[in-house]
């Protein structure tokens, strides 16, 4: 073969992509959903109702005792005000996982009888940690870097033909072309948003790679806090104050970030902060105005605004994406969602290329499983989730566990499966069962939606469950015309 | 295979390098430098491979990385 720029491109694009492109996808996935991680709240929790009433601040003094019982614990509780995506009152932890959400009448104060889910914040866990705390932070920010690696070798490799080759769709072509323009498609369009993502969403994890002290200093701050806590006494119940009531201090705290624009207050052993909303602009500011816990005077106002630390706050903003407006969020999902056809259309291509050649290897084999597995076996696991919350009694304790066991047992099943059937070389059965069980899971989603949420009506469709419902839908026919065009 | 893993470790030891050397950059706006220095290193990584993988000439992209290197460790040393 003959040595050029583009055949180097050629070969790192195709096996880091290939290499990396199958957790990226799953990143990419996730990341679409944690877009609409809190209207997928409401969807999981359907006994809430759709609306809400106006939000009285008197009622935040009505969510103290449930936010005195979390301080007890050693946990961070906040409360997050009602905003234009969610118009209730919820008092929030994160359990090391994802943030348990306790939903209250915005205007009554009256705590809502809604199931223990883990809710859309679990696909955000998922989306930079894998539930793996730092170790997965550590192999998703490396993941970014490979997908800018990748990102680059694939502009040189289509430079030439980047015009041309958009205009180009033959689904009903050969397969491997025809598998070539769906990549195409799914990527250079969106590249800018690629490349947004990916730098930024490596940058906000960049301490994982790439610390400002040497490793071995790294890794002994990273060891040293574990002897620590060894040698710890076993805490004991804390004291915690009564505390000021908190409607005096929201006025005292939006004279400060303005009218309506708090977010949540988090209540930490030491002070009660007031925090702007993220919601407020592009930039993710975190502006906050701090009170004493114990009688609710002023402690100081937190704003970073130098130069450098505005662009950090922009590019922590444009990746979160919590200022959006709905139509913007819609394009956000749309964009990771052809990231994620982008990655699943390269490892497709990355094997028909091989199969011919190495399809009876051993190696290849199991890069089959793993795509398998990684792929339908991915999404059907997401839909499984869904499928668990509406169907796992609402009086089961520790749920939202459950609920997360439900879809590491379904990724499980569906990887082992992948694998069996292509170190058996059956590969094809094996997309198809996967295919086909995606498809029953997604299509049956919209009636399953119907049957177990309280008061629903075909007529009378509250956005996020017809939204929810339609991208299931949506995946599902998808998946039942794929299985139809494989060939035995 | 080994281009790759040259490449990959000339690209990753010159981005270490920036932001081991980026507290020092400004030593009254220590997070400052180091997020400026963090924004840097990820931006360089991607470019500093491909370059080094690139080139018609294993030894140029070497060089060429290697040069970045050094000008990194220089970073470095001149304001320790």
């Amino acid at each position: 073969m003959q040595d050029n720029l583009r055949t180097r491109m050629g070969w790192l694009h195709a096996w880091v992509g290939f290499i990396a492109g199958l957790l990226l996808f799953c990143v990419f996935v996730t990341g679409s959903l944690s877009v609409f991680d809190t209207e997928l709240t409401r969807w999981l929790q359907p006994e809430v109702p759709p609306q809400a009433p106006a939000f009285s601040p008197q009622v935040l003094d009505r969510t103290l005792p449930t936010v005195r019982e979390l301080l007890q614990q050693g946990e961070k509780p906040f409360i997050t005000l009602p905003s234009s995506r969610d118009p209730f009152v919820r008092v929030q932890h994160h359990d090391g996982y994802e943030f348990l959400t306790v939903p209250y009448n915005p205007q009554t104060g009256e705590q809502l009888q809604a199931r223990d889910t883990a809710g859309g914040k679990f696909f955000y866990d998922l989306h930079y940690t894998l539930r793996t705390g730092l170790y997965g932070e550590t192999l998703i920010a490396a993941a970014g870097l490979a997908l800018l690696v990748t990102v680059g070798s694939g502009i040189i490799i289509h430079l030439r033909g980047l015009i041309s080759d958009l205009l180009l769709v033959r689904p009903f072509a050969a397969r491997l072309r025809a598998w070539l323009d769906v990549h195409i498609l799914a990527s250079v369009p969106f590249i800018p948003f690629v490349i947004m993502m990916a730098y930024t969403g490596t940058f906000i994890r960049t301490r994982t790679l790439f610390p400002p002290v040497s490793y071995i200093s790294s890794i002994q701050n990273f060891v040293s806090p574990h002897r620590a806590t060894e040698a710890e006494p076993p805490e004991t119940k804390r004291d915690i104050p009564i505390g000021p009531s908190l409607p005096p201090l929201l006025d005292v705290a939006e004279k400060t970030l303005g009218k309506g624009q708090t977010g949540f207050i988090l209540f930490l052993p030491n002070s009660v902060l007031f925090s702007r909303t993220d919601m407020s602009g592009p930039l993710l500011t975190r502006e906050h105005v701090d009170f004493s816990p114990v009688d609710g005077h002023f402690l100081r106002h937190v704003l970073l605004s130098t130069p450098v630390t505005q662009t950090q706050q922009l590019m922590e903003g444009i990746h979160y994406a919590r200022w959006t407006g709905t139509g913007l969020r819609w394009l956000y999902f749309l964009s990771g969602a052809m990231g994620a056809i982008m990655f699943a259309s390269g490892a497709i291509i990355f094997l028909m290329k091989r199969r011919k050649v190495s399809g009876k290897r051993v190696m290849f084999r199991v890069a089959e499983g793993l795509t398998i597995g990684c792929i339908p076996g991915f999404l059907l696991a997401t839909l499984a989730f869904f499928w668990a919350n509406r169907l796992l009694p609402t009086s089961l304790p520790a749920r939202h566990l459950a609920e997360v066991h439900c879809f590491f047992a379904a990724w499980c099943l569906s990887s082992t499966a992948g694998m069996l059937w292509s170190l058996l070389h059956r590969a094809l059965p094996g997309w198809k069962i996967q295919l086909s069980a995606l498809a029953f899971l997604g299509v049956l989603l919209t009636p399953l939606d119907f049957l177990t949420r309280p008061g629903a009506s075909m007529l009378h469709a509250p956005t996020v469950f017809a939204a929810t419902d339609i991208c299931a839908l949506l995946l599902g026919l998808a998946s039942l015309q794929m299985v139809r065009r494989l060939r035995c | 295979m080994l281009r790759g893993l040259l490449a990959l470790g000339l690209a990753w030891t010159c981005a270490h390098l920036i932001t081991v050397g980026s507290p020092q950059w400004g030593p009254g706006a220590r997070h400052d430098s180091v997020v400026f220095g963090q924004m840097i290193a990820i931006a360089a990584f991607p470019v500093l491979l491909l370059i080094a993988f690139g080139t018609q000439k294993p030894l140029h992209g070497a060089l060429i990385a290697g040069t970045a290197c050094i000008l990194a460790a220089l970073g470095l040393l001149f304001h320790a």
